[in-house]
């Protein structure tokens, strides 16, 4: 009996049974004052005055922090190009629909304005169209879910043309939509190539591609997204197998995977010229001052601590831990009264980050990293971050950059500070060796970001 | 009290709090940063575990590797149900060859304890990696071991030196009394 148990137990907790997994942290449950009863004993909850450098370097942070918000909020809108009239809503991504990879989940907090079929850009380029709306009421207002269908799903389909500087008017019209293998094109296994379909001319491999829709008989609202760019076309090194002719690819400057953060619907109504919608697109959550024990049994496999409070408290899973705008760690998981935190030294550590160079000369302030992932810390307690480099910085030398969180997690918000790192240019996977915040171990006004969770459903997409 | 065993367990949970916090004030006060600087740092709870298990009546093997797991579970990030199977695993394995063999002396429990504190700390890894399967880059098991065995060998040599004093703590007296027939 003991032996099957131990053998069940075990199986359980490589293979994970969410229910039992629920149940077995009441097993514990009743541990929990032990949790505090050491801790005065031996010094070890003591509190570390911060020095007035310190109180300094977190006032830099937070400036740092809200002018990241300000960036990304405008790398959203078009620089180069001239918006079609009408309202064009900010959106936030905030994760992605269950088992559906090609497809994002942002977030709007105007209701009524959203609709299927418009499309979505960030920046210069074409990100894909709406393909649901769902209207829920959560605890901080009514918003909407959009599911956004993204350029590289299989059935994802636009129309294109390419450009090829000096000429003259477009060369060639095509239908972008869906992906095809980048080693075809002698690209890294990470990064993205667009396929082209239908080509009016395959002699034009090379140019940039940008959206073409009819405005009338075309679909949806497309058009509205004509001018905005899908990335450069390139020829692949072998001809198709079974046509025999050459297979065109178009590489975006997006990173589809995990890069996207901020996001433009264009609507097409004239309802409100404005755009944005100001800081009420902000209201994804609210931080929540917090308790956690320093009492975690200390093991070299991992570090983390323990939150004083569980789900019957209103810790959600996911969630973001912060002292001031840093990002102390993740809720991993929630018991009925305390919950787990894994550190960005655990293994497996996980956030999408956008990088924000310190040389101020750069025509781009920020980067957009993707997921990075944590590989652990190295002897001098310096993080050690995978970054597959879907969007590889280009130049000669790498570059100094504080590291924020981007968008994706619904339980991350944007603009908490991991670390500086050199990022490498060129293609990935690199590892990224990150020095954490200076005397990262004092906190200061440690608190935990509570989401918009599961909400009520209102509406469904008109 | 009709039943001493209650305060018994009460006692371990005590004593085994205390231990854990030792631990932690060891941790953060011989090795302040991150994990990889205590790699040396000995498995206190499997330490008091084996010692234990070795010494009471076979009966109280289980009930006192159980209040020990559900004092670990308060403390530790590891998910419960891999705490509960690693200590049922130390309780199976000290049950097993007790059946067969003295495992009281002090060759036998140093080498009980240096494989249990080696299996909870590759346990713990391979919890961990195959929970974030598709993030972690992986181990080899060979890898694995030797980054266990400084804590191993601090646990083996403490159960060797100290294995009698952790078994005879104040207040865990009644766990050894046979009951009455």
């Amino acid at each position: 009996m003991q032996t099957v148990a131990c053998l069940a137990l075990g199986a359980l907790a490589i293979w994970p049974v969410k229910p039992i997994d629920r149940a077995v942290d009441w097993v514990g449950a009743p541990s929990r004052p032990m949790l505090r009863l050491g801790a005065p004993l031996w010094g070890v909850g003591h509190v570390q005055a911060a020095s007035s450098g310190l109180q300094e370097q977190w006032a830099l942070e937070r400036f740092e922090s809200e002018t990241l918000e300000e960036l990304v909020r405008v790398q959203a809108v078009p620089q180069s190009l001239r918006l079609e009239s009408g309202i064009a809503l900010h959106a936030e991504a905030v994760g992605r629909p269950k088992g559906q990879l090609d497809s994002i989940l942002v977030r709007v907090w105007r209701i009524g304005l959203a609709q299927v079929g418009q499309p979505v850009t960030t920046g210069d380029h074409f990100v894909g169209l709406v393909t649901k709306v769902d209207e829920r009421r959560g605890e901080r207002g009514s918003f909407e879910d959009v599911t956004v269908q993204l350029i590289t799903a299989g059935k994802s389909r636009i129309g294109a043309s390419v450009y090829v500087e000096g000429s003259e008017g477009e060369n060639s019209t095509f239908v972008v939509g869906g992906l095809l293998a980048p080693e075809d094109f002698d690209l890294g296994r990470s990064r993205q190539v667009l396929a082209v379909h239908h080509p009016s001319s395959r002699l034009i491999n090379q140019g940039i591609v940008q959206v073409t829709e009819a405005e009338s008989g075309g679909r949806d609202q497309a058009w509205l997204a004509n001018g905005f760019l899908l990335g450069h076309l390139h020829g692949a090194k072998e001809p198709d197998e079974t046509t025999r002719m050459e297979m065109l690819g178009v590489v975006p400057e997006v990173d589809f995977e995990s890069g996207l953060y901020q996001v433009l619907i264009h609507t097409g109504l004239e309802v409100d010229p404005g755009l944005g919608q100001g800081p009420d697109d902000r209201k994804r959550g609210t931080w929540v001052p917090i308790v956690r024990s320093r009492m975690v049994d200390a093991a070299p496999w991992r570090e983390g601590s323990k939150l004083l409070s569980g789900y019957l408290d209103g810790v959600q899973e996911r969630a973001a831990l912060s002292s001031g705008v840093r990002l102390v760690g993740r809720v991993t998981r929630t018991g009925p009264f305390t919950s787990d935190v894994a550190g960005p030294g655990d293994l497996g550590f996980h956030v999408p980050v956008i990088a924000v160079w310190q040389d101020v000369g750069r025509p781009e302030r920020t980067h957009v990293l993707g997921r990075l992932v944590s590989l652990g810390r190295d002897g001098q307690g310096r993080l050690l971050m995978d970054w597959q480099a879907n969007l590889p910085l280009d130049g000669e030398s790498s570059e100094r950059a504080h590291l924020y969180t981007g968008s994706g997690d619904p339980g991350v918000p944007r603009g908490l500070l991991i670390g500086e790192t050199h990022v490498p240019t060129g293609p990935g996977p690199h590892v990224l060796v990150v020095e954490p915040p200076p005397e990262s171990d004092v906190l200061q006004n440690l608190s935990l970001f509570q989401f918009e969770g599961p909400s009520k459903f209102v509406r469904r997409s008109r | 009290m009709k039943n001493p065993r209650w305060i018994s367990w009460g006692m371990l949970a005590v004593w085994s709090t205390l231990i854990l916090t030792l631990q932690l004030v060891l941790v953060y006060r011989v090795y302040p940063g991150s994990a990889a600087k205590y790699i040396w740092m000995p498995d206190l709870t499997i330490a008091l575990a084996v010692a234990l298990a070795v010494r009471v009546p076979r009966s109280e093997v289980l009930p006192v590797v159980l209040v020990m797991a559900i004092v670990r579970i308060a403390f530790s990030t590891d998910p419960p149900v891999a705490i509960l199977a690693a200590f049922l695993a130390v309780s199976l394995l000290v049950g097993g060859l007790r059946s067969g063999i003295d495992v009281a002396g002090v060759v036998p429990r140093t080498l009980l304890a240096f494989v249990c504190a080696a299996g909870m700390s590759v346990w713990g890894h391979v919890v961990l990696h195959a929970r974030n399967r598709g993030f972690s880059s992986g181990s080899d098991f060979s890898q694995l071991l030797s980054d266990s065995m400084p804590a191993a060998l601090m646990t083996c040599i403490l159960v060797a030196m100290f294995g009698a004093f952790l078994a005879h703590l104040p207040g865990l007296s009644p766990l050894y009394k046979r009951p009455k027939i």
